[in-house]
């Protein structure tokens, strides 16, 4: 009898948690639909989470999506932002999260594997240095360097059709090959051909961007209005062609932009000049890093917009086709040179785009600026975050960028303050996966261990000094070499990358699923279990 | 015909300079072919095999150098001693990097792009550690044989580490080609190469064969590493990279995962490269770009490569 009993109240207790937790996943849903977002971690989630995210109200998700984007614009305001950052923000992360979606597409999307990405940077940043006319060949005409955005679009776009056309029928390899030549061919010829490009000299003094507004308030307000105005028509635009289901979402992208906007306008006279998001420097764009920054990060966004809408469009179902079985592509009519062309162009004048604001940001190019490293470090941005995924390709490109740029000089960030941050992370991330394994009781198991080895380093970098890592002559040296420690290590625990697409991972592991089913299974096994249980 | 190609001493010289590179190429390209052959992973990390097999080469060299008089226990096994340590590190370590980086992601049945991105953590790793343990600098190589003119016919010289370098490839490619096609273990490298599931259920133990693969490249790459540390005076962390490069490209040229091809690939490259300097004003600044231009051209004419009939399926 009391056994019934005690099975009772014991259900009824569960029952008792699990509405309340019910309740309390309501008033979190946007709050950790946002978390979710860009924690990726497990396949099977992913689709769930996807599935919560379209169940969500319009607001809701307007606040998942404007919350990251204001605070990508607030970031560089922040007090913790040294100059040095600032920089390192631009230079490193704010260009490469650029470069990263534009491979993504190439390697991501179309699975074209492309070794020599980084030589249609350098033919966008060349075209700049041409076009203001700082190389030693004259230009026909120089403009002002704005206009040379889509001018470098066209002729990075062009060369990557000239590229793409006869060496797109390769297959894998070769073409790894056959763009690593490509780009050691642009390489050289940068190099040598010094009385066209100055050679290993660079090309000096390229003009700054300019604006011809002078008053600051009215150029905020410029600026501002055009941020959402162009926003607005990009997701019009993007509404009038497609239909159905996505019209929810797009709604909630307008009210994520009108939010963004708002909460942008709202900033700048409260917060004064110095923190307003687009400060008066804004007008001569001169050296400081910040409009650039603003600059790039606009550019990302609408980048992210259009690169979504290519991924479900009819071209991305065809590249996803051709990536996944290319003669079956062919044989169900799908124009796979034309399509493989078209990836490479999209991907080459994004990385055209990039290299007119590198030439124009550091107004200095060399061909040092072009090595195969950074096509190997882009590509292993896009790998480390999941391929195919967008949200991967930025935060691989955050990630590595920060890392290369946080190991490259040790003095600037010092050790300890590596191993506090590192301690930290890791002891978060084990708390939630403790927290998660307590709830639902599945997850990982290696939660305890990240979150004891987390506080442990946490809690001892004052006295972790590491002799060792002074060995080096120059620090620097080891940038490279945790960066390759790194690689190899995410490639072996993770090879799908960080954050995976979940289309992407099925394909990966074909036999996860089975895995996740049986998973799936299990907890709604106890789900129902637990329905069962819970009285009326 | 070109003002160039009618200086016949000059053009026989490049020939003869062709022909050492070429040889070294196509020494280094077996590591990549082999390698690709079975696991079809383009190891971006056998230029760094090749870089160790150098300046294991150096230290060991090292030991034998007098203060007055040749090297130790004479010239040839100096020479013959450097270049079975270069072999064995070399072979030694891609064992390790197979057993370490390769063989885990092959078992979690990782995607080859996964592959390939290990690949060139490996290839960051160990360029950079050798940076860092020895320096940007250029590390002298024992002079343990000074360069010496063999015989010069009208104008073209031989010097004896030319002949060397042939003579030593010719040996080495001679040896490998055997092991390949005529022992039991070669015959293992071809199976797993034509498909390894099948080779696998025939009783063909594929980790062991992988395993040898590596090694076997590996041991070539030190070979090559020692031979062009020989030639050019001076070890370099980042010495691998340029011929990495062009090994590869010979690979691909000669058809990848072909093992004759990659050797044909080499010889030609280097050729190419020679000769095709002697016709370009300025010409030695834009050899790399001319090999990878006739790269270029190779395989929009015959995208396989010159002797390959392996396509690779995707990327």
């Amino acid at each position: 009898m009391t056994t019934v009993e005690e099975t009772e109240q014991e259900l009824s207790r569960i029952n008792r948690i699990r509405n309340a937790r019910a309740e309390m996943r309501k008033i979190y849903a946007p709050l950790s639909a946002g978390w979710r977002d860009t924690k990726e971690a497990y396949g099977h989630r992913a689709e769930r989470r996807r599935a919560r995210f379209a169940n969500a109200t319009p607001l809701q998700r307007a606040l998942i999506i404007a919350i990251p984007i204001i605070i990508v614009y607030v970031l560089p305001q922040l007090p913790f932002m040294t100059p040095f950052y600032r920089t390192v923000l631009v230079d490193r992360v704010a260009f490469y999260v650029l470069l990263a979606l534009g491979l993504n597409v190439v390697v991501g999307f179309a699975g074209l594997l492309d070794l020599g990405y980084v030589a249609f940077y350098a033919i966008g940043a060349y075209t700049a240095a041409y076009f203001t006319g700082s190389m030693p060949v004259q230009p026909p005409f120089t403009i002002d360097p704005f206009l040379i955005f889509p001018i470098a679009v066209l002729v990075t776009m062009l060369a990557g059709v000239l590229l793409g056309l006869p060496t797109l029928r390769l297959r894998g390899d070769y073409l790894a090959i056959v763009t690593l030549g490509f780009h050691e061919i642009v390489r050289i010829t940068l190099l040598n051909a010094e009385g066209i490009t100055n050679g290993a000299r660079g090309v000096p003094a390229i003009p700054q961007f300019e604006l011809p507004f002078a008053d600051p308030q009215t150029l905020n307000y410029i600026v501002v209005v055009a941020f959402v105005g162009v926003l607005v028509l990009a997701i019009a635009a993007a509404l009038w062609w497609r239909s159905g289901e996505r019209r929810a979402e797009l709604r909630s992208i307008i009210i994520a932009t009108a939010v963004v906007g708002i909460a942008l306008l709202a900033l700048s006279p409260v917060l004064g000049r110095q923190l307003a998001p687009f400060g008066a420097r804004f007008a001569d764009f001169g050296l400081d890093p910040v409009p650039y920054y603003y600059l790039a990060v606009t550019i990302c966004i609408i980048m992210v917009l259009i690169v979504r809408r290519l991924a479900d469009s009819r071209v991305g179902r065809a590249w996803v086709a051709i990536r996944e079985d290319e003669l079956a592509a062919e044989a169900m009519g799908i124009p796979t040179l034309k399509m493989k062309v078209w990836a490479f162009a999209i991907g080459a004048s994004t990385a055209g785009f990039a290299g007119v604001m590198l030439a124009v940001k550091t107004s200095f190019i060399n061909p040092q600026n072009f090595l195969l490293l950074q096509s190997i470090i882009v590509l292993a941005m896009v790998v480390f975050g999941g391929m195919g995924s967008i949200v991967g390709a930025i935060a691989g490109a955050i990630f590595i960028g920060f890392t290369q740029e946080a190991l490259r000089d040790f003095d600037v960030v010092p050790f300890i303050q590596i191993f506090i941050a590192v301690g930290t992370i890791l002891a978060v991330v084990g708390l939630l996966i403790v927290l998660r394994v307590i709830k639902t009781r599945v997850g990982p198991p290696y939660g305890w261990w990240l979150l004891g080895i987390g506080v442990l380093l946490a809690a001892l970098s004052p006295w972790l000094r590491i002799p060792f890592l002074r060995i080096a002559e120059n620090p620097e040296d080891w940038r490279l070499f945790i960066l390759g420690l790194i690689l190899l290590a995410v490639m072996i625990l993770r090879p799908e990358g960080l954050f995976p697409s979940g289309q992407r991972r099925a394909e990966l592991h074909g036999e996860t699923t089975a895995a996740d089913e049986k998973l799936a299974t299990t907890e709604s096994d106890s789900e129902s279990l637990m329905t069962e249980g819970s009285p009326g | 015909m070109p003002d160039c190609l009618t200086d016949t001493p000059r053009i026989v010289q490049g020939l003869v300079l062709g022909l050492q590179s070429g040889a070294l190429y196509a020494v280094i390209a077996i590591g990549y072919t082999l390698v690709y052959g079975v696991l079809e992973l383009l190891n971006f990390a056998h230029s760094e095999i090749f870089m160790s097999g150098a300046f294991t080469a150096t230290f060991v060299g090292r030991n034998f150098l007098q203060d007055e008089g040749g090297p130790l226990g004479g010239t040839a096994v100096a020479l013959l001693a450097t270049l079975a340590a270069a072999m064995v590190i070399a072979g030694m370590l891609a064992m390790l990097i197979e057993r370490v980086a390769y063989r885990p992601l092959r078992k979690s049945g990782a995607p080859r792009l996964a592959a390939l991105i290990a690949a060139m953590g490996l290839f960051l790793i160990m360029s950079n550690a050798a940076r860092i343990r020895y320096g940007a600098n250029a590390l002298q190589f024992p002079n343990l044989l000074p360069t010496r003119e063999v015989f010069r016919v009208a104008n073209v010289v031989v010097n004896n580490k030319m002949l060397i370098v042939i003579v030593s490839a010719i040996i080495l490619l001679a040896f490998l080609d055997f092991f390949v096609n005529k022992t039991k273990t070669g015959k293992g490298i071809r199976a797993v190469a034509q498909d390894a599931e099948t080779a696998g259920l025939m009783g063909v133990n594929i980790d062991r064969i992988v395993a040898i693969t590596f090694v076997v490249g590996g041991l070539l790459g030190g070979a090559a590493g020692m031979l062009q540390g020989m030639v050019f005076g001076s070890v370099r962390f980042n010495m691998g990279f340029i011929p990495g490069l062009k090994a590869f490209t010979a690979a691909v040229l000669g058809g990848i995962g072909n093992i004759r091809g990659a050797m044909l690939g080499g010889l030609l490259l280097g050729q190419l490269e020679n000769l095709g300097t002697l016709c370009i004003a300025d010409g030695a600044r834009w050899k790399d770009a001319l090999a990878f231009s006739v790269l270029v051209l190779v395989l929009m004419i015959r995208p396989t490569g010159i002797l390959g009939q392996k396509v690779a399926e995707r990327a």
